[in-house]
């Protein structure tokens, strides 16, 4: 299993490497927030996995942010070669869902929901092989961190929602800067 | 194509070695040439960087430069982008936090200090602090440090005063100052090259945070892209050729080399005659430049006979610690960091390692850097999501962080080489990465987190958490050694000059010679020591000593 210590360094070398530059995936992300490459059920599934991996900050949803998005065009582009393990993985949750009588993942109660991605984070699903199941669960989680904190340009953080929910004040060199006073922590005049 | 013109120096790479050398010997009237295989961007492109593509995905500096990476020579080696050093012009001064230092005066003589260390390639620098001295005065105000001079006790004697003066604190370095004051430490403001005002014709720091690993957009950030580069190009004497990535030094009569081959912007291949040659590619690119100039005088490489180029590669040891705090800690705003205390620095074995390292307020407080260090906070590797991720995240702005630079043991085994296995898009061989820590780092770095964890406590802090940052290596952006400077020809690569030993017309100067890696951020360093070189060049060229 790959530890969040590995995952640490994976974030920054080899996922940085399998996500190399990509103009067109800036170019679609800002063109269209609709599905480009996910069809309407994975995206479905996907926002509300991307709920319980990341409920609202501070009321503020992964939805709000656009983080399904955020995704979908990540897979166009850069993680195209991660399409085949999503779709894999938002089919598994669907049919899970339907063997108990409910018609999607999206459907399930969060207690479910929330035992279903455990397991996934586990490599314990069965229909799927396992190493596949935690790969997924790490490009899940950190996409969905990437979708609601990096800037709006890459189809995410709609309208800087996730910025917003944890005060971050953006990209201030566009907005001019700050004061001295302001760092320090001193009320502007 | 072999181009007509015979430049009289030849300068390869425009970081901080290179841009100095550049400078210096085109205005002692030289015709210099530098060779640059990355873009060279203007200030205001720096206005549409983000973080997901300056620090995650690295796209904007490094778009497609690739190296592998493995522990010891028994792993396969995996490709990726593992060091984060801007291939652009400027180097990693471009995107550099600036924090600037100058190492102390044992630092120079680690073997002589600490003895021999199993396991390790420790000696001393053929230089000293002395001879180093007033080249540290001459860079701390072309940079235009910003500081207070003398409020370290522990930093090396006779400083001068900072051109600037300190930056503000912000409320996470005032806890960090009281924290320190109240265990009887001596909490200082970090030296940076970063304008507290305008000056050397560059503006003011805007404190807008996206600050390390980005360019920055008014260049209060002194760089060799701001400073050193257009300054070499005002002589007149100064062609800079960006996009065009050297990848042979050609060897000439007797023992010299006659110049370079490179790849233009288009793609094509170019002789360029220089009659010096001055390599400044850094630590991993010097080294990937020399192990691909093969010929029969040197089969394993250029300067390689005696198998030192690539070896003793260090990156410094990490340690880090954040905190939370009641009030807003500010961290996202200002230039990277503050405040520093740097009462652990000196060598003391009985803490049960050798060396030591300089603590700073951390300067990652940008959001995705954040909120992947959630594991941190939680103490757990997995679940690491669902409310708990949320609450977290919810607590960006009160969380303030301290991190370590500590000086890492170099290690012969810890080595770049040339990947048989993988090639880049022109057919070249990747760099590779052979490191693994020495003990004595990772016991250094564990003595630290304790010490950091105890100032933000100390200072109020409600709680503290450390991230391992010893499995960081290259990634560091501190890359030093590979090509020592030694005074003996069979166990190093270049005189105490920066002069190769087995080749008369080529110099190497960057981050590569360091024969050990001092407990402190290593461009200052970096700097001075080009200064000196570019001295003795102009020197021996004006005695008629350089043919
Ligand atoms: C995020 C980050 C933060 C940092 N913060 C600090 C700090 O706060 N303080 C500090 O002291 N240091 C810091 N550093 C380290 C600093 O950037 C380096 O120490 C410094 O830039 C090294 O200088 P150099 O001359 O060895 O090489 P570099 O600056 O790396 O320059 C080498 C140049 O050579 C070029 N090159 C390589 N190969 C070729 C080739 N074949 N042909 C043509 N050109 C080539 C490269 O494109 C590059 O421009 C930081 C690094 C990073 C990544
Ligand atoms: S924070 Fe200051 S030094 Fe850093 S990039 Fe912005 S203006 Fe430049």
């Amino acid at each position: 299993m790959i530890g969040r210590r590995d995952f640490l360094g994976l974030s920054a070398a080899n996922l940085a490497a399998a996500m190399g530059a990509n103009p067109l995936a800036l170019a679609t992300a800002q063109q269209t927030p609709l599905p480009t490459v996910l069809k309407p059920d994975e995206w479905t599934a996907l926002e509300a996995l991307c709920g319980i991996l990341l409920p609202p900050v501070n009321g503020v949803s992964t939805r709000d942010a656009g983080v399904a998005n955020f995704i979908d065009k990540f897979l166009l582009h850069e993680g195209a070669d991660q399409l085949p393990i999503y779709r894999r993985g938002l089919h598994l949750g669907n049919a899970y869902a339907l063997t108990i009588g409910t018609p999607s993942w999206s459907a399930l109660g969060e207690g479910e929901q929330v035992r279903w991605v455990e397991q996934l984070e586990d490599g314990a699903l069965s229909g799927m092989a396992g190493p596949e199941q935690q790969v997924l669960f790490q490009s899940l989680w950190f996409n969905t961190l990437l979708g609601f904190l990096a800037a709006p340009s890459h189809g995410g953080n709609v309208n800087h929602a996730g910025w917003r929910a944890i005060s971050f004040p953006g990209h201030l060199h566009m907005q001019g800067g700050i004061t001295d006073d302001e760092v320090a922590g001193k009320p502007a005049e | 194509m072999t181009t007509g013109t015979e430049w009289d120096v030849c300068v390869i790479g425009s970081g901080a070695g290179g841009g100095v050398m550049a400078e210096r010997l085109s205005a002692a009237g030289m015709k210099v040439v530098v060779l640059e295989r990355g873009r060279h961007y203007s200030p205001d492109a720096f206005l549409h960087q983000d973080e997901l593509g300056n620090v995650i995905r690295q796209d904007f500096f490094l778009p497609d430069y690739r190296e592998t990476q493995r522990e010891t020579s028994a792993d396969k080696a995996l490709p990726g982008k593992y060091s984060l050093m801007a291939q652009t012009v400027g180097g990693g001064t471009v995107h550099w936090g600036s924090w600037s230092w100058r190492f102390r005066p044992d630092e120079f003589r680690v073997a002589s200090t600490d003895g021999v260390v199993a396991g390790s390639s420790l000696v001393d620098w053929p230089i000293g602090y002395d001879e180093l001295k007033p080249y540290y005065d001459l860079a701390e105000q072309t940079l235009g440090m910003s500081g207070l001079a003398g409020s370290n006790p522990f930093a090396a004697p006779g400083h001068n005063p900072y051109p600037n003066p300190a930056h503000v604190y912000r409320p996470a370095s005032r806890l960090i100052e009281k924290g320190a004051q109240a265990l009887d430490l001596h909490p200082f403001p970090i030296p940076m090259a970063i304008n507290s005002r305008i000056y050397g014709g560059r503006g003011k720091c805007m404190n807008s945070g996206f600050c390390s690993s980005f360019g920055c957009p008014v260049q209060a950030k002194a760089s060799s892209l701001a400073i050193h580069i257009p300054a070499a190009l005002a002589t007149g004497n100064c062609t800079l050729l960006a996009n065009c990535q050297a990848v042979e030094l050609v060897e000439g009569e007797g023992d010299r080399l006659r110049g370079v081959r490179y790849l233009d912007s288009e793609g094509r291949e170019q002789l360029l005659r220089a009659r010096q040659i001055v390599l400044s590619a850094g630590s991993i690119g010097t080294t990937q430049l020399l192990l691909q100039s093969t010929s029969s005088r040197f089969p394993r490489g250029l300067l390689n006979n005696n198998d030192q180029v690539g070896r003793n590669l260090m990156c410094h040891v990490f340690a880090m610690v954040n905190f939370e705090m009641e009030a807003p800690s500010l961290s996202a705003l200002g230039p990277p960091g503050n405040v520093a205390v740097d009462d652990f620095h000196p060598s003391d074995s009985r803490r049960g390692f050798v060396r030591g390292g300089v603590i700073g307020e951390a300067i990652e407080a940008t959001p995705i850097v954040s909120a992947l260090k959630a594991g941190g906070y939680l103490r757990r590797d997995r679940r690491v999501w669902g409310r708990e991720l949320s609450d977290y995240l919810s607590r960006y702005p009160h969380i303030g962080g301290l991190i370590m630079v500590g000086e890492d043991l170099p290690v012969a085994d810890n080595r770049i080489d040339l990947d048989p296995d993988h090639r880049d898009s022109q057919g070249l061989p990747l760099p590779r990465i052979t490191h693994q820590r020495h003990d004595n780092d990772i016991r250094l770095a564990r003595y630290f987190e304790q010490r950091m964890g105890e100032i933000a406590r100390a200072g109020g802090a409600s709680k503290t958490w450390a991230t391992d940052y010893t499995g960081v290596k290259t990634g560091s952006g501190h890359i030093m050694g590979t090509c020592r400077m030694g005074d003996d020809p069979e166990t190093s690569v270049l005189n105490r000059w920066c002069r190769a030993h087995d080749i008369s017309n080529l110099w190497v100067v960057d981050g590569s010679c360091f024969p050990t890696s001092g407990g402190y951020n290593p461009t200052l360093t970096i700097y001075a020591n080009a200064y000196r070189v570019a001295d003795h060049f102009v020197a021996l060229n004006s005695k008629g000593e350089l043919s």
